[in-house]
């Protein structure tokens, strides 16, 4: 299974973009997601937009550092001007078993298909109630609460994971 | 009065609060090294709060940053078992208005039990800063 998750240069126009790549670290989630919420800050000046994305930053890289199989990780954040639209994205690319794989695609599809992400999002909450241990509500939390859109694309172990949404225009660099 | 050893890790503090009714304070940043404490610290206020019969209890929440899904499942849980254990209690979460994120991450632990949960706005906790005037800043996010 593959989805294509990359737009063409000529569809694009990026006015921000910062890539981490970085050995997967419990210690070092708290930190990223600081730093996503700083970089949306300073470009876009909201603080509702700023938590959704540091939220999202913080459960995808919890995830990155829970199942990655290895040290080749990433974390991109780009604020982009995609056909007329601006849009902010967090992208994350890291190896992990092939049964998390088919774990996380299920989970996916069944996210990017949800009529009401937060009817979905509720429900998961119940199920899961009951049950001790790992919650699995980081990405439907994303989705729901962050109402952010996902897209993904796996290459052989390989997951690149997308999450994103249009954002205002951006402040010029150096205004007050 | 609640008997409860307060909890302070790095970046993140449990505290019973005195007072007449039975109350704790969450502040700092609720990540994963808040999952285990707050996870017992929820088991232990239920046992306390059954044995001593009390009938609610209040959750500050003004001063917490930013909680992850493994400690909101912390919370989900604590709920849950609430709810399905005769709801010998109504649980308080009290949001801080000048941090949106905590409706928006609240709202559903309502919705999983509204007969047990409420949820209220309280007053801001940094009187400081309202004097001053100022909005919130990503500092204010964080903590710092």
């Amino acid at each position: 299974m593959s989805k294509r998750v990359e737009c063409s240069a000529a569809e694009r126009s990026t006015s921000l973009f910062v890539r981490l790549s970085f050995c997967p670290s419990e210690h070092l989630v708290s930190a990223i997601s600081q730093l996503v919420s700083d970089f949306c800050q300073m470009g876009l000046r909201d603080l509702d937009i700023s938590y959704r994305f540091r939220m999202a930053a913080h459960e995808l890289a919890e995830n990155i550092t829970k199942y990655s199989t290895n040290s080749r990780v990433s974390l991109e954040v780009e604020l982009a001007e995609v056909e007329g639209v601006q849009m902010l994205s967090v992208r994350t690319r890291n190896e992990t078993s092939p049964e998390r794989l088919i774990e996380v695609e299920k989970r996916l599809k069944e996210l990017k298909s949800a009529v009401d992400p937060v009817e979905l999002y509720d429900r998961m909450i119940e199920e899961t109630a009951p049950l001790e241990g790992v919650s699995g509500l980081g990405l439907a939390r994303i989705r729901a609460e962050g109402g952010l859109d996902f897209d993904y694309e796996i290459t052989g172990n390989e997951l690149t994971l997308v999450v994103q949404a249009p954002v205002p225009k951006p402040y010029p660099m150096g205004s007050a | 009065m609640l008997t409860l050893p307060a909890i302070r890790a790095n970046g993140f503090a449990l505290v019973p609060l005195d007072g007449p009714a039975p109350a704790v304070k969450l502040s700092g940043n609720a990540d994963a090294e808040a999952i285990s404490p707050l996870d017992r610290f929820l088991k232990l206020l239920h046992k306390n709060l059954t044995d001593e019969g009390c009938t609610s209890v209040a959750v500050d929440l003004g001063e917490l940053y930013f909680m992850n899904s493994s400690c909101l499942k912390a919370f989900v849980s604590w709920i849950y078992k609430v709810n399905t254990t005769g709801r010998p209690y109504q649980i308080r979460l009290q949001m801080n208005p000048r941090q949106p994120w905590q409706r928006r991450s609240l709202e559903p632990l309502k919705r999983l039990a509204p007969s047990v949960v409420s949820l209220d706005e309280v007053i801001d906790t940094k009187p400081e800063a309202r004097a001053a005037g100022r909005s919130v800043t990503p500092g204010d996010i964080r903590g710092a």
